[in-house]
């Protein structure tokens, strides 16, 4: 064997190597776009009508933060967004959305092309109407033609309320975040648990009262995660996103963290 | 002279079996024909065969069982060609006498044009291709036979053209016996070899015999589809320095390769070794690399007359990056038949998730004693070690990553909102690489997602927070270990009677554990089954993969998910006898085996705590394979033959247990698969013309099958194993060879093989979910007599023309057609729920249970070739001639890139509205215009 070929054996071995390392991608998570002109939800809910589809065909771009997510799976395909003046559900077609939208997250979305109407006088946002007439939600295929995401890790301080408050200013409060103080739970012996099984009912009921005997529901899907959790039986603060069904006014929880009923009942 | 080199020829008695062929033994004597002394250190070089042989000190070479048929023999002496015979074999003994060699011839410096007929570096560059595409281990007889076919047109077809197309002779999907220096390295558990394992050592990997149906094999019992026998030992390997680099467009774009062998040496020592490197920025699928290394080394030392041993070690670490199989919706909608999901860019660099990583380690050591003429005794022990890695995308409770998920094509909105459908159709097209990973998104994901883990690792009251990740990137690892030894023995009695034995028994260790490799950008993921996490939300104990420990924190490197170990034992001993008369000749052989299964849960699944954790029950079957034929020689040209097998063998371990990641569970009363055979043919083979015709039908019967995916049926919502007991399969058919050669220079071959391979009877398919408790699975009959099994196109043909000129080049043109490619049946189609909603012959009716055909098509290949000798004063640096090689082939000279060349139905089926196009078939398609470039230096 001839020895001169050591150098083109090392030079062999050396010559290419395979790109496996990836850097790794910029965390966006932080950063705010910062569109400077967009109108409020408040704005837009005061385009929308008063009742059936309406497709937006201006040039209109809102903001907000996530303030409820799916991730206990009580919402579904949806996520809801304030901006201070108001709030509004965002329709979309995913399981699992919280990844992308975590409660907290600032959104910008670019209106121009979706539709907004009510479900059951709740106002929402999605897609064009499908074969029923009901607007649908996004495609995820097409969120990037209408979101962007912006920075994570916003506070949202709940709208401080009472029972009463809640039933006499219906439309201002839907689907914003709000607290009431010192409420609890009517009729504990029929409420084992906050929701029976989505093979059994889509969803469940539960009473809530405060001291002065008013009322409000609060209504657990059942599919959500906590639907077998045993609500507290005691009385304290809840914080749940205030929504409705026709004029029934009902509050949802976004988890059983924002139940703290630790103090005695009233009665 | 040293002693040892008196049998130095003593180890080429098994190097060539032709199963079907005649057999004889060729020997003579060289001597100088001015001096009249004898010639020693001649080697005798067969380019059909590929093979080389040694004359001892007195000039004498003796080569025993060569198929019949005519030679030309090369002879050389220190590696140069310097005369060439021709030798006609039609009798079981020719002794050529004395053969005369002039001065002039020796040390001659002129290439003989004898060598320059024979397309040496065609044969190269079709085998190398093999070796190196076998990396997929999607193995096929088709694909081996290269050692025979060189001799046989019909194989000859198969190797080179039709296996390259997705064709599967004789329409079995059964794994070839590949045999190394007389071990079985078969893996025990899949029953498959494992071509990665030596792919890119094709210098070494030359010596190879192989034996194609159900014909004898005169050292093993074989397999219903044949056996390759690699002889890869030091002593095997002609002298000689070999350099060689290669350009190419398929799964690789550069190789080089570099081997040098020492031959065997006059101390009776003989090493050699061998490094290859392969690589590939980008494949010709889009998003996939390849970078691999290979690296050989053996020794062998003759210790006298009738022993010798030799230890031999290879491995060839590889990592490359995957493709697959889609739907016609997502091919169009991209424009690109080689859309590939499994990547996405990241930073501006195509990153895939789907990385294969294999290194194995093998060593081999063989003794081999000869102990007379007629008598050889062979042992070899194995070990192997090492480890198989796939990655791929897991997630958990978070969006589906995969980037041509179902949910998000145009065709999910299509009947719901058109108009959905259209914007996403529009979207897509205009931004293709949407249907893609979107690696940044999912790092983004991770960060946010914030959590707090409580009684974090099992600990009461612990909490670990950060960031879980919802997306990871994990591997599926298989660490392999095996122990194997064989020995075998071969003896003939008066060149009548042949007998051949062998025992073998194998061990198989193989640790199966999925393993984190990259959190992507979180900082922890954790050990639960999330699809049980939904839907046993009140005992979360379920949930837990693994519930010795609960809530574990799993970090990059870590296992998850399941982790558990196979043993496998498998012990057979076989005999055959072989009878060979003036006009008839007569075999028969039997094999029995006994093989263990035993699995080892080192987890204790949540849902299965009671039989998923600890050893199973252990698993036996006692296996027996029988097989003969009879062969007629009508003339010395002229040959019939009929072969039969009957074969009793042991389901593989996967068939057997149902879902060995989770548990022990096997399924109900595994059995022996049974398999009968016919095989019947006229052989003709003349100097001029060859031909090969062949009828076979075999029956399979007991088979089993699980196929395990997730299902999206709303019954299910799960990981399922789907099981199939007791299938019956025909697959009958027949192969045709002809050669003829025009004139010394021009040959035009043809083949055609037409099959039919189908389902014979109705068996029931059981259904078991991974994530419920439930064990009992749900059956039901499925109707799937007389479908096709998918096993690539049943009908093919080719016709070519090659040239070989005398000077020093050639060319090889071949036409081919393919037709009767069927596309593998989801087999719960064909069950009265799929078609309950229908109307009996509607057109939906016939959608639902007709199986598709994929369309013929037709394809040119082209080859050719040149050999160059250097001049002399270039071969002072290296005290050898030095030889170049040059050869170019080319698949697919049309370019078609319409190839549909596999298709699949998805197993998930939309029972709720028996709407067959909810879940479309997904197809590959065959590449366009590949070309292979190699050039070789020798010396």
């Amino acid at each position: 064997m001839n020895y001169k070929i050591i150098p083109f054996i090392f030079y062999f071995f050396c010559s290419a190597c395979v790109k496996q390392k990836y850097t790794t991608p910029e965390n966006t998570n932080e950063t705010d776009p910062r569109y400077a002109r967009y109108i409020s939800i408040a704005e837009l809910r005061s385009n929308m009508g008063i009742s059936g589809n309406k497709e937006i065909t201006d040039n209109i771009v809102i903001a907000g933060v996530v303030v409820a997510d799916d991730r206990t799976n009580n919402f579904y395909k949806q996520i809801i967004i304030d901006d201070g003046t108001a709030a509004i559900p965002i329709l979309l077609d995913a399981y699992n959305l919280y990844s992308d939208f975590p409660v907290g997250r600032k959104i910008y979305i670019k209106c121009k092309g979706l539709y907004t109407n009510y479900y059951y006088k709740l106002p929402q946002l999605g897609f064009a109407p499908d074969n029923r007439g009901m607007i649908s939600p996004i495609p995820y295929s097409l969120w990037k033609d209408y979101i962007i995401k912006a920075n994570q890790g916003n506070a949202i301080d709940p709208i401080k309320v009472n029972i009463l408050d809640v039933i006499k200013t219906k439309t201002e409060l839907l689907n914003r975040l709000i607290s009431i103080d010192d409420v609890q739970i009517a009729d504990t012996t029929n409420s084992l648990v906050y929701a029976i099984p989505s093979e059994l009912s889509s969803a469940t009921n539960i009473t809530l009262i405060d001291c002065d005997s008013n009322s409000i529901i609060l209504r657990t899907s059942g599919s959500s995660s906590f639907r077998v959790v045993k609500p507290s039986t005691g009385k304290g603060k809840i914080i749940a996103i205030y929504s409705t069904f026709n004029n029934s006014p009902q509050l949802i929880l976004r988890d059983t963290s924002d139940i703290q009923f630790t103090k005695k009942r009233c009665f | 002279m040293k002693k040892q080199l008196l049998f130095c020829i003593v180890f080429l008695w098994c190097n060539n079996l032709f199963a079907q062929n005649e057999l004889a033994d060729l020997s003579g004597t060289f001597i100088h024909k001015e001096t009249g002394n004898i010639i020693s250190e001649l080697e005798l070089f067969f380019p059909r065969l590929q093979q080389i042989y040694s004359c001892n000190h007195l000039g004498q070479f003796s080569i025993n069982r060569l198929p019949y048929g005519t030679y030309t023999i090369l002879i050389r002496q220190e590696g140069e060609t310097i005369d060439s015979i021709k030798v006609i074999l039609d009798k079981a003994i020719v002794h050529l006498d004395t053969l005369f060699l002039s001065s002039e011839k020796l040390n001659a410096t002129t290439i003989t044009n004898q060598l320059l007929r024979i397309p040496i570096i065609a044969l190269e560059s079709a085998t190398d291709n093999q070796l190196d595409d076998e990396i997929n281990s999607n193995q096929n007889i088709s694909a081996m036979l290269s050692s025979s076919a060189n001799k046989d047109p019909f194989l000859n077809a198969v190797s080179y053209t039709f296996s390259s197309y997705n064709f599967h002779a004789r329409g079995l999907r059964n794994s070839q016996q590949v045999w190394i220096n007389g071990i079985l390295v078969n893996n025990l558990e899949k029953a498959n070899a494992s071509w990665s394992t030596w792919s890119g050592l094709n210098d070494v990997f030359k010596n190879k015999s192989s034996s194609y149906g159900l014909a004898a094999n005169p050292i093993y019992f074989g397999s219903l589809s044949g056996l390759q026998a690699f002889d890869i030992s030091a002593i095997e390997q002609a002298h000689q320095t070999r350099i060689s680099y290669s350009l190419s467009n398929r799964s690789y774009s550069n190789r080089m390769m570099l081997t040098h062998s020492s031959g065997l040496q006059k101390n009776g020592w003989a090493f050699s070794v061998s490094a290859s490197k392969r690589w590939a920025e980008a494949g010709y699928i889009e998003g996939t690399f390849f970078d691999a290394y290979s690296c050989y080394a053996s020794i062998a030392k003759v210790i006298n007359e009738q022993h010798s041993i030799s230890l031999s070690a290879f491995m060839a670490p590889s990592t490359r990056a995957g493709s697959g199989s889609t739907t016609d919706e997502v091919y169009a909608l991209t424009s690109n038949h080689y859309y590939n999901s499994n990547w996405g860019w990241q930073d501006g660099a195509k990153r895939n998730a789907i990385i294969s990583k294999t290194i194995i380690p093998t060593a081999i050591f063989q003794h081999q004693y000869y102990q007379s003429e007629k008598t050889k005794f062979s042992t070899a022990v194995l070990f192997q070690k090492g480890v198989f890695k796939n990655s791929g995308l897991d997630w958990y409770n978070a969006i589906d990553p995969r980037a041509d998920y179902y949910r998000n094509l145009p065709s999910f909105y299509a009947d719901s909102n058109p108009f959905a459908a259209k914007s996403i159709s529009q979207s897509i097209v205009d931004n293709p690489e949407q249907l893609q990973i979107d690696w940044a998104r999912l790092y983004n994901a991770n960060r946010a997602n914030v959590e707090t883990i409580y009684d974090a690792n099992g600990i009461i009251g612990s909490q670990y927070k950060g960031r879980r990740s919802l997306y990871v990137l994990s591997n599926d690892v298989e660490q392999l270990n095996k122990i194997a030894i064989g020995s075998n023995l071969q003896h003939k009695y008066k060149d009548k009677l042949f007998f051949s034995s062998g025992l073998h028994y194998a061990w198989q260790q193989s640790h199966y554990y999925k393993q984190l490799e990259d959190l992507l950008g979180g900082d922890f993921f954790v050990n639960k089954n999330m699809f049980v996490a939904q839907q046993y939300l009140s005992n979360s104990s379920l949930a837990e993969n693994d519930v010795h420990h609960l809530n574990r924190i799993v970090k990059k490197g870590d296992d998850y998910r399941y982790n558990y170990i196979n043993t496998l034992h498998k012990t057979f001993a076989w005999g055959q006898i072989e009878v060979d008369l003036r006009r008839w000749k007569m075999f028969t052989a039997l094999q029995i085996g006994y093989t263990t299964y035993l699995r080892k849960g080192l987890y204790r699944n949540g849902l299965f705590a009671l039989n998923s954790y600890g050893k199973s029950e252990s698993i036996n079957f006692l296996t027996y394979m029988v097989k003969g034929g009879i062969e007629y020689k009508i003339n010395g040209r002229n040959y019939l033959f009929t072969h039969l097998w009957y074969g009793a063998e042991e389901p593989q371990f996967n068939q057997v247990f149902i879902s060995p990641r989770t548990r022990n569970q096997i399924i109900n009363q595994p059995r022996l698969q049974q398999s009968k055979s016919i095989e019947g043919g006229y052989f003709m083979k003349s100097p001029k013309a060859q031909i090969r015709a062949v009828v076979y039908a075999s029956d399979m019967s007991n088979a089993i099958s699980i196929q395990r995916f997730y299902n999206d049926d709303p019954d299910y919502q799960s990981y399922v194993n789907f099981v199939m007991q007791n299938i019956n399969t025909r697959q009958i058919g027949c192969e045709l060879g002809v050669e003829f050669s025009l004139s010394p220079s021009l040959t035009i071959n043809a083949a055609s093989a037409i099959g039919q391979s189908f389902y014979t009877n109705l068996p029931k398919v059981s259904v078991f979910s991974d994530n419920d408790t439930n064990i009992q699975g749900n059956s039901k009959e499925v109707y799937i007599k007389n479908y096709y099994l998918g096993v690539g196109p049943q009908s093919v043909y080719t016709i070519g023309m090659s040239y070989n000129s005398k000077r020093y080049w050639f060319i090889k043109v071949n036409a081919n057609y393919f037709d009767r490619n069927y596309i593998s049946i989801n087999p719960a189609r064909r069950s009265v729920e799929a078609a309950e909603l229908v109307e009996p012959n509607s057109s939906l009716f016939h959608k639902i249970f007709n199986q598709e055909k994929l369309a013929a098509f037709y394809t040119i290949d082209i080859s050719g070739g040149k050999s160059i000798r250097l001049k002399k004063q270039l071969s002072k640096q290296t005290k050898s001639p030095i030889s170049l090689y040059l050869n170019i082939g080319i698949s697919n000279l049309l370019n078609n890139q319409n190839i549909k060349s596999m298709g699949y139905e998805q197993l998930r089926y939309d029972f709720s509205n028996n709407n067959p196009d909810k879940f479309p078939s997904k197809y590959t398609y065959n590449m366009g215009l590949t070309y292979f470039a190699n050039l070789t230096i020798k010396f």
